[in-house]
């Protein structure tokens, strides 16, 4: 007999285009101190399934069936029946920690106050049990950080506070909604750590919903699969994983992008392959891109107005691309990779350095001769449809790079050009007069790609190209991605967060942490003997979607979160978090230098590496 | 050249754009559609019902000065104290309200546009000076800036266009330059500055469309402003000249007369209401169907 029995439910939402079948006939059980695992792309249901039986379905929405807690029907319940259920017996954790704290409370106030929602207890005692909970959920100084303000807290502790107050009650069931999303790879590895401490010490069922499987992997026991309102397949993580019989299921494994198999990515050829596979040698030809000790500072307002101080985002940089290889740039929000890609294009002034771009110095151009060099230079951003002007059609978001660089193209070439172009990124080319909200995610991605390739650039910078859309289409766009490499000779840059698309697509891979660069390696080396522990830690980091590799690998997870840009660590920046730090990364800013195949800036990647052989 | 052919000929079917979105939303608020037939006839019968009228606005009719509204007479609204009758002159003051509402209006939207946007894309110290500039205009007094021209150039009708148009443009170059702040962060300009698109494209191509939502708003709930505006200026005695009137002098005149003869106040004061309300009732439905987060 489970904690949780649901049972033929449906969920209906009443819209302007007719009536939409959210969640079609479900029903499962949960068990007591099980975890069950929800996967699904968006759109498929998984959050509204689970929802709908707390009553927090939107007001156009009804649901029917049945869904037994305790002996009664969640969905027959007053709202103040209700009330009591959610958050005492039944709990949640949402994706965004800073939303769902409210800013004008402090930590105290929000916990307190769920505490005194549902039980009768003196102040004193709540405040005590309110700090063993954060304790519990390893947040350090607890008693110190409760009467603080959300903003006073990084993501991941507040992703903490969040998880210590959902289980403040002891609900017999606790409700994860994407609960690592939000996070960087390295705090989400700390959260799925607690997230298995607490199911053991608590002993509460847990109903995680996500579309990453790597998280499913690595913490559930048993797994739904949805698609489009509809349960596809359920069965323990092992069945799913290694015996999946659903099609669905197996499409949606086969498309997750992993870390521990190799890249499908074709070797560079000629001088260029020099590069590729032995960073640590200086590049044969001539590079597309040079930059040396690149520097982009930016103001901050705060403090006092006679001591300005100042955030490094990106802090003495050097790189190089040549024709036709794809630079991977990987690492933590905050560690200045997008701020890096910018730089490259001017969008954002060097505050120091050089910057060659096919062999002309950035700062030597005039605006009109920087134009002329952006026929060259194209980007792909990361919110399809944030990036498309939603009051241009198709057609003319996909002519600009033409009108502005190729007058002399009459109306019906720019026509011929801009249809050809969305046939090969994979559209018909009968999109011309329609307008971006109209298209799916993927396939504005696809439409922004058109408009950075209509020119035949010889690189294309993308920044985060994959990391707003679902699993599979993320698989479509990085295929896209790799034919058209091959087909134009295109140079890219790619920068992601995940490390596992990065290995897929890229010759080389630049680890930066807080504006500098750790490491620079060939893809395959750099994930197989990573050199540097910053690496090591984020590839460590990484869920894989294979729950057998999942339990057996050791982890080394990073404590604390990302110090602050403006005031960084003096010597190597990452010796606050580093295991392996010693005296001398506080004083000493180690440089960038080649060690085996690598380039590395570690002051002991020699120690580090005899002590792993 | 003959795929390119193909390419050229090809059939694409036409998309729904977000102005055809908020146009079908626009259609199910019946306020909003209302207030817009009625706009729309109230301009047709100022133009037009002035021609079928017996009387011209400044013709004097001595035997019924101040005479109440009677069909025996042919005065259907009655005359003011000089005998003149109140219908044709409520379709003329009617003319010249509306007219000053649209041209001033029109005129503070170029400018405002035109000047927020540019102060807002290019930011710094173009920025800085341009609104600094809107902040000393701001400064000065209206009041005494009408009464300056007036004495300057003496009354005439351009002037208050000139005044009102000069005043108003600097609301709408705020709020323009405001909205523009936080569009030129979007993506899709910054994806155009990527590209290299000149700064005067990106203005007109990728600003200027996305804020027109936000001013088309602002501009329906300007001109009964503008109308009220003028309307006051003229109840001060500093509006247009007699013998031309407007309903805000219609009004004023009406007022001073209001316990002998109330017709006079009456029908300019219901034309100039029913106007007001219906150019608000256009600018609330407008608001609620351009509200992007209502999508």
């Amino acid at each position: 007999m489970g904690v949780l029995t649901v049972n033929g439910l449906d969920v209906r939402f009443a819209t302007q285009d007719g009536e939409v079948h959210a969640v079609k006939n479900l029903s499962f059980e949960l068990a007591a101190g099980e975890t069950l695992g929800i996967v699904g792309e968006s759109g498929s249901g998984k959050s509204q399934s689970v929802m709908s039986l707390l009553g927090l379905v939107a007001a156009n929405g009804r649901a029917t069936g049945s869904g037994v807690f305790e002996g009664r029907d969640l969905l027959k319940l007053r709202e103040h029946e209700l009330r009591a259920v959610r958050g005492r017996k039944i709990s949640m954790i949402f994706q965004d920690p800073m939303t769902s704290l409210n800013p004008y409370l402090t930590i105290a106030d929000q916990m307190l106050q769920v505490v005194h929602a549902h039980e009768r207890v003196s102040r004193t005692v709540a405040r005590k049990r309110c700090i063993e909970m954060l304790e519990a959920v390893a947040i350090p100084e607890a008693a110190a950080r409760f009467d603080r303000y959300p903003h006073e807290l990084s993501g991941g502790m507040r992703q903490r506070v969040m998880i210590a107050t959902s289980l403040l009650l002891g609900p017999k069931v606790l409700i994860a909604d994407e609960p690592t999303t939000a996070l960087d790879v390295t705090v989400q590895a700390q959260i799925l750590d607690l997230l298995k401490g607490l199911k053991r010490r608590f002993d509460t069922a847990i109903i995680l919903i996500t579309h990453d499987l790597g998280v499913i992997a690595g913490l559930a026991d048993r797994v739904l699969v949805m698609q489009g309102g509809e349960l596809k397949e359920q069965g323990t993580v092992d069945d799913i994983f290694y015996r999946p019989q659903n099609d669905y299921t197996r499409t949606l494994l086969a498309a997750v992008p992993r870390l521990d198999s190799p890249p499908r990515n074709e070797p560079l050829t000629g001088a260029a392959a020099v590069v590729a596979l032995d960073a640590s040698l200086p590049p044969v030809v001539e590079p597309l891109i040079e930059a040396t000790g690149v520097k982009v500072h930016f103001p901050v307002l705060g403090g006092s107005w006679w001591s300005h101080r100042t955030l490094k985002a990106v802090d003495g940089v050097e790189l190089t691309l040549v024709p036709g290889e794809t630079l991977g740039i990987v690492g933590e929000s905050g560690s200045g990779k997008s701020t890096l890609a910018r730089v490259l294009l001017k969008l954002v002034p060097a505050t120091a350095g050089r910057i060659c771009v096919l062999g002309r110095d950035l700062a030597e151009l005039s605006a009109a001769q920087l134009r002329l060099l952006k026929r060259d230079v194209q980007v792909v951003f990361q919110d399809p449809l944030a990036s498309l002007n939603p009051r241009m059609t198709v057609g003319d978001i996909v002519s600009e790079p033409l009108w502005t660089h190729r007058p002399d193209l009459d109306a019906a070439a720019v026509r011929s050009d801009v249809v050809e172009v969305l046939r090969r990124v994979g559209l018909t080319g009968r999109e011309l007069n329609r307008y971006p909200h109209e298209f799916s995610g993927g396939q504005c991605q696809r439409i922004g790609i058109a408009r950075a390739l209509v020119l035949k650039p010889k690189l294309i910078v993308c920044d985060e190209p994959v990391s707003a859309l679902d699993v599979s289409i993320q698989a479509q766009i990085v295929n896209l991605l790799l034919d058209l490499r091959r087909e134009f000779g295109l140079a890219l840059i790619f920068i992601a967060h995940d490390l596992a698309v990065v290995r897929h697509i890229s010759h080389r891979v630049l680890v930066m942490y807080l504006g500098r660069v750790m490491e620079l390696a060939p893809s395959a080396h750099l994930y197989e003997r990573p050199s540097h522990p910053y690496t090591r830690a984020l590839i460590s980091a990484v869920p894989l979607p294979d729950p057998n590799a999942e339990r057996a690998r050791p982890r080394e997870i990073l404590s604390g979160d990302l110090p602050s840009p403006i005031d960084p660590p003096s010597g190597c920046r990452f010796r606050t978090r580093c295991r392996y730090a010693i005296e001398r990364c506080s004083n000493e800013v180690p440089e960038l230098r080649p060690f085996d195949r690598a380039l590395v800036a570690c002051h002991r990647a020699e120690e580090l590496a005899n002590m792993r052989a | 050249m003959s795929v390119k052919a193909a390419n050229a000929g090809i059939v694409a079917p036409q998309g729904r754009s977000l102005w055809a979105d908020a146009w079908g939303k626009l259609k199910r608020n019946r306020a909003a559609v209302a207030g817009v037939w009625i706009i729309g006839a109230m301009a047709v019968f100022v133009i037009v019902g002035p021609w079928f009228s017996r009387w011209a606005y400044d013709f004097t009719d001595f035997a019924n000065s101040s005479a109440g509204p009677a069909l025996a007479t042919g005065h259907i609204f009655g005359t003011d104290s000089l005998g003149r009758d109140l219908f044709v002159r409520t379709l003329y003051g009617g003319r010249i309200s509306l007219l000053i509402g649209i041209v001033a209006t029109a005129v503070s939207l170029v400018i405002g546009v035109a000047y927020g946007a540019v102060a807002g894309y290019f930011g710094g110290r173009v920025d800085s000076v341009m609104m600094r500039i809107v902040d000393i205009l701001y400064a000065l007094p209206f009041m005494f800036f009408v009464i300056l021209l007036m004495v300057f150039f003496g009354r005439n009708i351009l002037l208050i266009f000139v005044a009102i148009g000069a005043i108003n443009w600097l609301d709408m170059a705020r709020i323009v330059r405001g909205q523009t702040l936080s569009l030129k962060r979007r993506e899709f300009v910054e994806a155009a500055e990527a590209q290299g698109v000149r700064p005067f494209a990106i203005i007109r191509r990728h600003i200027v469309p996305n804020l027109l939502g936000v001013v088309a708003v602002y501009v329906t709930l300007t001109i009964p402003q503008v109308i009220l505006v003028e309307s006051f200026l003229s109840f001060l005695g500093l509006g247009v000249q007699e013998p031309m009137t407007s309903w805000g002098a219609l009004v004023h005149d009406g007022a001073v007369e209001l316990e002998s003869a109330p017709w006079m106040l009456i029908f300019p004061a219901v034309f100039l209401a029913l106007t007001l309300f219906c150019f608000n009732f256009l600018g609330d439905g407008m608001r609620d169907a351009l509200d992007p987060k209502d999508r």
